[in-house]
């Protein structure tokens, strides 16, 4: 059995006026991820990878509904109870966010803050708790020698802060580690050192790992399976290494050739860019969201749903002209 | 969820509570059912009836009467005591917004001390200058509406200052002063009609309590808090005069309020309730 | 921390300077003839030239002024008019019954807004919301001598539980006492606590919005968990900028609930000296209000250095701070 079995989640907005049919942000998303796998989830901003971290945390924004099912061990959390939420977050499923700036609390203590998921999960007494902390900092490179953990987060430069993120997150020892953008909020250097020790902490503890990100090298750097997302729906699935290989879906033929790439083109030359904007949720066709923007759409594209593949292993694209592969 | 285009339903409530006050004032000048200020000791503190529909008090005035000239009072004084604010504090404010620097740095620290004054105070020590009167609860309350109109002004004219229009109009060569009248001021405008709701509210409660010290209005002119203040000495005989005059004010300013809260939402986004004071910075 | 506590207790001694100087020369320098000022003006020649010898009118103003200064700071207060004793012996008694007043309203203003600020920022949009938010518009706009005299109906003529008004002193008891203080207290408090509802829901609104709330409830704690832990603290620094501010308007309610209720408080007293004309305790009393505001909201800048680290270690970060 997966880990995390996501069957055909659907995440939708109330509509605007009463009567308004309500507007689906994700539209019938399905994934899967292994114990000790590792899933990448790409695509522009936008096209509901954070909601689909939210849904799974069972932390979307007030007045969003989920429908479909996300099963993490076989337990459906779409329908568990709250209570039982609170003891599964922080403790068998854990995530990292995207801004290290704004998602410590400013008032406390990152030991405090550490200290406080092992002493609500694992029952720790206070000083417990204090030294696991240290310990969980110490961890992920923040060594209590150099960085007390009696430090505010405001005394912490971007990665540090991050890194405190990140202890946050793994410190009662999760099965699933769901990382939202976690480098983007950083500079380069530092971005690199962070993703060594998420792979670091994934291959150590045997965590799965969601690894959220609309940058494909990120992905290709932390994921063995990828799926590429595009206005609320999965498009794209397969082997990482296969599907930047060879992409079958146009849109993920136009994110790659949307890349900065230091071995091919000539510098000064302007980066190939995809036509066109996402459709809003609300104002997607019947048929292909992406038809709109792609070369290779027809008549069927605009009108006739395309049907994802099923989920796993196979690399599989959402597409009625797939790209077929160079010979 | 209300469509920031439109009034909410609390807003036209107030709008409506607002309006109905504003023309009683207005008809109680061509018209009242009696004349306030008559005696009528034969019928003094008599209950409502055909004659008197809130009855009498114990000069055996009519209390409809006088609650309908009370209204005049009210909003004549807190119109102009605001109006002193805006006309004197929105400049200030501008002012600091538009020169930054030494200027910025002394409207604020007299408004800081303006604060440090309650605006109770400030009243009782002008009445224990100039005497009680109503030309003076004009002048204490207005007095303390000029800080507070300052810094509405300044804090929402800051930020405009940044904005590529006014940095546009600034290469071209304007002046702050025209630049200050010609975009910053439209574009507070809203900001500044809800404060204005906002200290209109306000100032009526404060005219109420000066004339309830009685250092404001004088007899024979007729406030509600010289009601209430009167009232009170019949407190045990006829708790009816004390309990209408107070209903007038909690009715109006909180028609003010409201009015003042529902156009905040459709004007001025920034702001979530009334009342408060804007962060800066955080 | 050091540096800031330094910039504030400069500011503090700043705005009492100007605050000194403003009622030194509202009061006795525009008049012209402070003494014409507090004798009316059909007073005799005599009088007035005696009035303006034992007020040492013959002096300079900027004289005058650093004598009255420098007489304060070493507690020396001037002879009132009326009183014919030191200002300082009519204020003590009666601050011993408008400071717990001020107190006790205070007190019950944060007891009641606190908790209904936060209840109705978590069930936002709910009936609770709804309702704690529209009993807040009524209590802002209720006046609170209003409000006094409402109670003084219900409790006093009505019930009979409490007395209407006066003052037992603090000898009848502390149970006497405090009842003669319970309807003023609760008269002032109410309206104030009305507006610190309303800031205390929206800064609640403001904290629930933060990123670290999600973290927090991404650990496992649940939503009111989150709020207690993580959210009071931070959605403490504009509220405790709100309370200073009120505080001031306290000092000022205590003035006209003083009259409400008959009590011999600060309020009255100064209410009293205006209507004899009695510029000595005007003056004096007039500054030590605006010195309690002043120190008031000292107190209040440093309370934001206890509750934001940002400021007590100096990282000069913006702060709650208005203004």
């Amino acid at each position: 059995m997966a880990l995390l079995d996501i069957r055909d989640l659907t995440v939708t907005r109330p509509g605007a006026a009463p009567g308004a049919p309500p507007a689906p942000l994700l539209d019938g998303v399905s994934l899967t991820l292994d114990r000790g796998g590792a899933l990448g989830l790409v695509g522009e901003s936008g096209c509901g990878k954070s909601l689909t971290a939210l849904a799974v945390m069972a932390l979307l924004p007030a007045g969003l509904r989920a429908g479909g099912s996300v099963l993490l061990d076989g337990e459906d959390l779409l329908t568990a109870s709250e209570r039982r939420l609170c003891a599964l977050r922080g403790r068998r499923m854990a995530m990292v966010f995207q801004e290290p700036m704004t998602a410590l609390n400013p008032v406390r203590t990152i030991g405090d803050q550490v200290a406080e998921g092992p002493r609500h999960h694992l029952g720790l007494s206070r000083r417990a708790a204090r030294e696991h902390a240290r310990a969980v900092l110490d961890r992920v490179g923040l060594d209590p020698a150099r960085v007390s953990p009696d430090s505010y987060p405001h005394a912490l430069s971007g990665g540090q802060r991050q890194r405190a993120v990140i202890a946050i997150a793994v410190a009662c020892g999760p099965a699933l580690l769901i990382a939202d953008e976690p480098t983007t909020a950083l500079d380069v250097a530092t971005q690199a050192r962070i993703l060594d020790l998420i792979l670091d902490l994934v291959t150590d503890e045997g965590l799965a790992l969601l690894m959220i990100s609309h940058d494909l090298g990120v992905v290709a750097e932390t994921a063995r399976d990828m799926a590429v997302m595009y206005a609320g729906r999965i498009v794209e699935t397969g082997p990482t290494a296969r599907v930047l290989a060879a992409p079958r879906h146009p849109y993920t033929a136009g994110l790659m050739a949307a890349r900065p790439q230091h071995d091919r083109g000539r510098p000064g030359q302007p980066l190939a860019a995809i036509p066109g904007v996402v459709p809003p949720p609300g104002a997607r066709p019947p048929g292909c969201a992406f038809a709109d923007r792609c070369a290779r759409a027809d008549a069927v594209c605009r009108t006739r749903p395309v049907l994802a593949g099923e989920p796993g292993g196979r690399h599989r694209a959402a597409c009625h002209h797939p790209v077929e592969p160079p010979a | 969820m209300a469509s920031p285009r439109r009034l909410s339903a609390a807003g036209w409530i107030g709008a409506a509570i607002a309006a109905v006050v504003i023309l009683t004032a207005l008809v109680s000048l061509v018209w009242t059912p009696h004349d306030p200020t008559v005696m009528d000791v034969a019928n003094k503190l008599s209950g409502p009836g055909a004659a008197h529909p809130l009855g009498t008090d114990h000069f055996g005035r009519d209390t409809l009467s006088q609650l309908m000239v009370g209204a005049r009072v009210s909003i004549a004084v807190s119109v102009v005591a605001v109006g002193l604010g805006v006309g004197l504090g929105v400049p200030l404010g501008l002012l600091a917004a538009a020169r930054r620097g030494w200027i910025d740095e002394a409207v604020m620290r007299f408004n800081d001390l303006a604060f440090a004054f309650p605006a109770l105070l400030t009243a009782v020590l002008i009445t224990a200058l100039l005497g009680p009167g109503a030309i003076n609860a004009i002048l204490a309350i207005g007095l303390f509406n000029i800080p507070v109109f300052a810094r509405v002004a300044r804090g929402a004219a800051l930020p405009l200052w940044k904005r590529p229009f006014i940095q546009a109009a600034r290469l071209a060569g304007r002046g702050r002063t025209r630049i200050s009248l010609d975009h910053i001021l439209p574009n507070i405008a809203g900001t500044l009609i809800v404060q204005a709701t906002i200290q209109f509210a306000l100032a009526i409660l404060a005219e109420a309590g000066l004339s309830y010290l009685g250092l404001g209005s004088q007899p024979p002119e007729v406030s509600w808090g010289r009601m209430l203040n009167e009232a009170q000495t019949f407190l045990f005989l006829e708790p009816r005069l004390a309990v209408l005059p107070g209903l007038a004010i909690v009715l109006t300013v909180l028609g003010l309020n409201l009015l003042g809260d529902g156009l905040r939402d459709r004007l001025d986004p920034r702001l979530e309730t009334g009342l408060e004071t804007r962060r800066e910075g955080g | 921390m050091a540096w800031f506590l330094v910039k504030r207790a400069l500011a503090l001694a700043l705005t009492l300077l100007a605050a000194s100087l403003l009622v030194f020369g509202v009061l006795e320098v525009l008049p012209g003839d402070p003494a014409l000022l507090i004798l009316g003006v059909n007073a005799r020649e005599d009088t007035l030239a005696a009035l303006r010898e034992s007020m040492g009118l013959d002096q300079p103003a900027l004289w005058r002024y650093l004598t009255w200064i420098g007489d304060l700071l070493r507690g020396r207060f001037a002879d009132s008019l009326t009183y014919d004793v030191p200002v300082s012996e009519l204020l003590l008694p009666r601050l011993a019954v408008s400071g717990p007043l001020a107190l006790l309203s205070l007190t019950l203003a944060v007891a009641l807004a606190l908790p209904l600020g936060v209840l109705a920022a978590a069930r936002r949009g709910r009936i609770t919301d709804t309702a704690i938010m529209g009993a807040s518009q009524i209590g802002i706009a209720v006046p609170n001598f209003w409000l006094g005299i409402l109670l003084v109906l219900l409790f006093a003529v009505s019930l009979r539980w409490l007395p209407a008004g006066g003052f037992p002193g603090w000898d009848a008891g502390l149970g006497a006492g405090l009842a003669a203080l319970l309807m003023p207290a609760v008269a002032l408090a109410l309206p104030q606590a009305a507006i610190l509802t309303r800031v205390t829901r929206s800064a609640v609104l403001e904290v629930l919005g933060e990123d670290y709330m999600r973290t927090a409830r991404a650990k496992g704690l649940s939503r009111g968990e989150a709020l207690w832990r993580h959210g009071l603290r931070n959605a403490m620094i504009p509220v405790v900028t709100i309370m200073g501010l009120q505080f001031s308007f306290l000092l000022a309610g205590t003035i006209i609930i003083e009259n409400v209720f008959n009590l011999p408080g600060v309020g009255r007293l100064v209410f009293q000296a205006i209507s004899q004309r009695d510029l000595v305790v005007v003056r004096d009393v007039v500054v030590l209000l605006a010195a309690t505001v002043g120190v008031v909201n000292f107190l209040v800048d440093l309370s934001y250095a206890l509750l934001d680290p940002r400021l007590r270690h100096g990282a000069g970060a913006g702060s709650g701070r208005h203004g």
